[in-house]
């Protein structure tokens, strides 16, 4: 099926507005310099166990690292170092997210593309995948299985760039999202927080997605390094505009959008370098709006239908150096939400997500209209990727708890002012912690009674007990207005937060 | 245009921060002015929260577009409280 008609093309041609970028850069550059980068990597070859350590104290303190101090980390070889670095990356997560996991769910709602990216099965030219796009009715579909029968309170939303699924159908697709109340065993179901992963999008767009009313928006740069950049994403597409992708958050937040979110697709060019472009994002972020990213994902590259290229890449990530992707930058930025999908299977995820995740999804389907026709198997053709775990979200959540963690379905930053530059403030200062782990207790209680297993609830409660026994000797003054709330929320009550 | 919205803008924020400072020193109750947009309660001025040991949680609409989150808004008087809403209408009409 033909992806790209003449009227899309035309569409795609008037996309991209470059004054709305270039405005941005300095003297015709943006901030991401191959070279530079290059340089501190190659200057920073002094990782003496001293220096590490006072790096680590740093992040400790919960400021965001230089890129000469990113480098040096990333230069480390000595293997006990690296477990050194490990276990401070964890001790950074407990102390400005607790020991909690948010989870959420993909739902992916069209897969027609005009882009054309050498990695991606959605692209133009792949004429295996079967191309579909989410009528409204088949939205709401999708999401009472996963508000009413999984049990999710938090979607991110995902996209192709085509005009058919252009910025007004993205916004009707999440004001059904957010109509759609199932009943459950004691309560009742709803997506609570639709975060976005969309292609970028102009400054007026942005603004019809702020007024909606959406969590955070996110834009993947895949790869920080230019000539890899022209090379995976062909000319002539509108992706292959490294400036307007690169500048896209910039835009949201200058809409109004303050809750932003980055990534880079792990395997496309080396892995050090493209830590360093997050970085850098980060920070020219935060100089320029006072607001750095929300979440920084890391997806790996993963086998996709008809995409020899993911096979043939020489920059695939090892296991190894992956744990040490998640530790460095968890340490460079402290403050941000991490991101681990279900693309990794199961053993990866239990063994990086102590280095500092804080967030991940589970029971996932990527199948364009997976979840409601409830088929079990992937389907390749119906996929961006392959996933590598698809345990559903009660066996995570249940070793989740066993490991002890507590899964939360936390939703209330962004519903009471908790967001941008007052929600920096509190992750830099550490104070975001006890709303994370209170709210977290009041919505795992929710899913227990409403979704869970028998032996899921079991574990979950051993939980819940020892979280609140923490609350009780920790926050002694708040203790009975939170239990106050948790009582409510047993007897049925829902969607009760700090 | 967009210096006049960003003017306007910055002009809304100054006169809420002066409101939810003077309501701080008056009445001890914190206050912080967000933009409603759907779901989302987007900070827009006024108190930032300092943790859990003093959480605002209490969501009260302005008008249709701003709401005000606080802790302890039924201590202010009645009458004292319709005034300060008459007045943030008042405020958010001419600059927001």
């Amino acid at each position: 099926m033909a992806t790209v008609g003449p009227s899309a093309l035309k569409w795609a041609r008037g996309v991209v507005k470059e004054k709305e970028y270039k405005r941005y850069m300095e003297k015709g550059r943006d901030f991401i310099n191959d070279e530079e980068i290059w340089e501190r990597l190659k200057k920073n070859k002094d990782h003496s166990p001293q220096k590490v350590r006072a790096i680590l104290d740093k992040s400790l303190s919960l400021e965001t690292l230089e890129p000469d101090e990113t480098a040096t980390l990333l230069n480390v070889e000595d293997k006990d170092l690296w477990e050194e670095i490990f276990a401070v990356a964890g001790e950074v997560k407990k102390k400005v997210y607790d020991n909690r996991i948010v989870t959420f769910a993909p739902l992916y709602c069209s897969n027609f593309c005009v882009n054309n990216c050498l990695y991606c099965a959605f692209r133009r030219e792949n004429r295996v995948e079967k191309r579909r796009r989410l009528t409204l009715e088949e939205v709401r579909k999708e999401t009472e299985v996963l508000a009413g029968k999984v049990g999710h309170k938090r979607l991110i939303v995902v996209y192709g760039e085509h005009p058919l699924s252009d910025v007004h159908y993205i916004a009707d697709t999440i004001r059904t999202i957010y109509s759609v109340k199932m009943k459950t065993k004691r309560g009742y179901g709803e997506i609570r927080r639709v975060n976005v992963n969309a292609a970028p999008m102009s400054i007026e767009e942005l603004r019809i997605l702020k007024e909606i009313g959406i969590g955070t928006y996110q834009v993947f740069q895949e790869t920080y390094h230019h000539k890899t950049y022209k090379k995976v994403h062909p000319e002539g597409t509108i992706k292959s505009n490294y400036q307007w992708r690169l500048y896209s958050l910039h835009r949201a937040l200058e809409a109004g959008i303050d809750d932003v979110a980055i990534g880079a697709l792990f395997g496309l060019y080396d892995w050090k370098f493209e830590v360093m472009g997050l970085l850098y994002h980060t920070r020219d972020l935060e100089e320029r709006f006072g607001i750095g990213p929300h979440t920084i994902s890391f997806p790996r590259l993963e086998p996709a239908v008809n995409t020899p290229f993911i096979q043939e890449t020489k920059y695939k990530v090892s296991d190894e150096d992956f744990k040490k992707i998640i530790a460095v930058i968890r340490l460079s930025v402290p403050y941000t939400g991490m991101i681990l999908t279900a693309r990794e299977p199961a053993h990866i995820r239990r063994e990086v997500i102590p280095l500092g995740v804080t967030q991940t999804d589970a029971s996932t389907k990527i199948g364009i209209g997976a979840y409601s026709d409830r088929y079990d198997e992937q389907e390749a053709e119906r996929q961006q990727f392959l996933l590598g775990d698809a345990r559903s979200l009660d066996e995570v959540i249940r070793e989740l708890a066993q490991k002890g963690y507590i899964t939360s379905f936390c939703t209330a930053g962004y519903r009471c002012g908790r967001t941008g530059k007052c929600i920096m403030n509190l992750l830099k200062q550490g104070k975001e912690r006890w709303f994370c782990k209170v709210n977290a207790i009041l919505t795992f209680r929710e899913w227990l009674d409403d979704f869970a297993s028998q032996e899921t609830k079991r574990v979950g409660e051993e939980i819940i007990e020892k979280e609140i026994e923490e609350v009780k000797r920790q926050k002694p003054s708040f203790y009975h207005k939170f239990m106050e709330y948790y009582e409510r929320v047993k007897d049925g009550e829902r969607d009760l937060y700090f | 245009m967009e210096k006049e919205i960003s003017i306007s803008e910055n002009r809304l924020v100054e006169k809420l921060n002066r409101i939810s400072a003077f309501i701080k020193k008056k009445y001890g109750i914190r206050v912080k002015f967000v933009e409603i947009l759907g779901k989302r309660w987007s900070y827009v001025a006024g108190e930032k929260e300092d943790g859990l040991s003093s959480p605002l949680t209490e969501r009260i609409k302005i008008d249709e577009r701003f709401g005000l989150i606080t802790d302890r808004w039924e201590e202010i008087p009645k009458k004292e409280k319709n005034n300060l809403i008459s007045l943030l209408q008042r405020v958010i009409k001419k600059y927001g």
